[in-house]
Order: C-alpha cells, then sequence, then structure tokens
C-alpha cells in the first residue's frame, strides 16, 4: 500500500537526516581515528579512543539502523520498491553491509578503549593502540555511505529484471483497455 | 542508452545497465582483493581475545608521551 505524500515526505526528511547525519558521524570518527593513530600524547590517544567506542555505540550504530529501517519503509511503501530499481537496491547492499561491519567492529573498538584506558601500555599494547584500522575502516565507511548518497540524488536509470518483469505486467494489463477503446 | 532492445518480432529484451555491470566488475575486484587480505593476514575481533600466554606489561610509555622503542627497567632514558 503506497504511502501518503504527508507520511512520505515526513519518512524521507528521517531518511536523509540520518543518513547524512552518519555520513557526518563517520567523518568525525575519521578524525580522532586520525588523531589516535598519529598522536604522540597519551591523554590524546586515550581520549580519542574512549571518545571513538562511545561514538560508535551511542551515535553510529542508531544512526545505521534507524536509515536502514526508514530506507526499507520509503522503499517498500513507495513506488520505488525495494528490488524493481538499481539505484535502490545498490543503497540496500550498501547499508546493510556497512551496518553488519559497524556491528561487529564495536567489539574491536571497545577492545581499543579498554586497552587505552589502562594507567600503563605495554609495547604491545602500543602496537595495537597504533594500528590503522580504525582509520581503514571509517575512510572505507565514509567512501560507501558517499556512495550512497550520490546514488540516492542522481537515481541512475536501471530496473532490475524483477521490476522490468512488474513493468510489463503493468502494461501487459493496461493495453487491452487501450485496445477496445 | 536504452535498457530495453527490441528483438526483431518488436518485443523488447532486458538488458542490465552498463553502469551496473561496470560496478560490479569493481565490487568483484576488490571483494577478492579482501578475500587474500582476509585469508592471509589476521584479521577480526577475534585477533584482541587473550590467548591465555603472559604478554610483555614492561610500559612502554612515559607519563606524558609516547615512544617508538619499548622501554628497559634499569636503561637509561634519552
Amino acid at each position: 500500500m503506497i504511502m501518503s505524500l504527508a507520511s512520505r515526505k515526513f519518512m524521507l526528511t528521517m531518511h536523509i537526516t540520518v543518513s547524512v547525519g552518519w555520513l557526518g558521524a563517520v567523518a568525525v570518527f575519521l578524525v580522532l581515528a586520525f588523531a589516535a593513530v598519529t598522536s604522540v600524547d597519551i591523554q590524546t590517544v586515550r581520549a580519542a579512543y574512549l571518545s571513538m567506542d562511545v561514538m560508535a555505540r551511542f551515535v553510529l550504530v542508531p544512526l545505521s539502523l534507524v536509515s536502514l529501517l526508514t530506507g526499507l519503509i520509503l522503499a517498500l511503501r513507495t513506488k520505488w520498491g525495494l528490488f524493481r530499481h538499481y539505484w535502490v537496491l545498490a543503497k540496500l547492499v550498501i547499508n546493510v553491509l556497512a551496518s553488519i561491519v559497524l556491528l561487529i567492529y564495536t567489539q574491536t573498538l571497545n577492545f581499543f578503549a579498554g586497552i587505552a584506558e589502562q594507567p600503563t601500555w605495554s609495547h604491545n599494547d602500543l602496537l595495537v593502540l597504533q594500528s590503522p584500522s580504525t582509520i581503514l575502516h571509517s575512510g572505507a565507511a565514509g567512501l560507501l555511505l558517499l556512495i550512497a548518497t550520490i546514488l540516492s540524488v542522481y537515481k541512475p536509470q536501471g530496473l532490475t529484471r524483477y521490476g522490468w518483469r512488474k513493468q510489463q505486467q503493468r502494461h501487459s494489463t493496461s493495453q487491452p483497455v487501450e485496445a477496445e477503446l | 542508452m536504452s535498457q530495453y532492445s527490441p528483438k526483431s518480432d518488436g518485443e523488447a529484451v532486458y538488458r542490465t545497465p552498463r553502469w551496473v555491470k561496470l560496478s560490479g566488475i569493481v565490487i568483484l575486484v576488490l571483494s577478492v582483493l579482501l578475500a587474500v587480505l582476509l585469508l592471509t593476514g589476521d584479521h577480526g575481533p577475534g585477533r584482541h581475545l587473550p590467548s591465555g600466554v603472559a604478554q610483555d606489561r614492561t610500559p612502554a610509555v612515559n607519563a606524558t608521551s609516547i615512544h617508538t622503542s619499548p622501554v628497559d627497567h634499569g636503561a637509561a632514558q634519552p
């Protein structure tokens, strides 16, 4: 069942807000990651890892899940559908993939934060904290979300086979009426 | 470019859009690279879990800054 115009605008506003907010949060996370990996000041490194841990759990994960939910509602309750257009399908894949990796990565971030908050660090701890893992993961996430944003605006043409079959079915059911006219 | 190619009898034939094909190739290449990385390296949150082996707890950092070389007990500080 198709949403009313008012509901669609509300849901679209929510989806854009949380999705672009997610991209912005990833940009902030990337800056923290750079600070954590490159700084030689212990307090800065500690603060950056603790911030990243909190940010992931209370900002990134909620935003990603709400973006996925609002996206699903918009796809299923509007003419676009979830599997009819390649740009919608691509965004769905990006969102699901990024959300899964993010949920798994929160464990890693929690581990990093646990090391960072210790009063002293061993050589092994230092090697872990100076790993570029956080930079790589947040950089990749930012790139994926940027691609999703571009797809949202440009909406490149292209029906999936399923969408094309649906379109053909619609055309075939409307043609008998036209033939009679 | 149209996504639909008309056959000789006038019926439209479905074609996958070019941007989808190109994206698919890029994703495939990246997936292969990622698979190689995951198979040859130690990846995943499990690598950080304690293995039960005693680790070196000698502090490598002083109170304010990080040094790149490990600190030995009794060694003179720069």
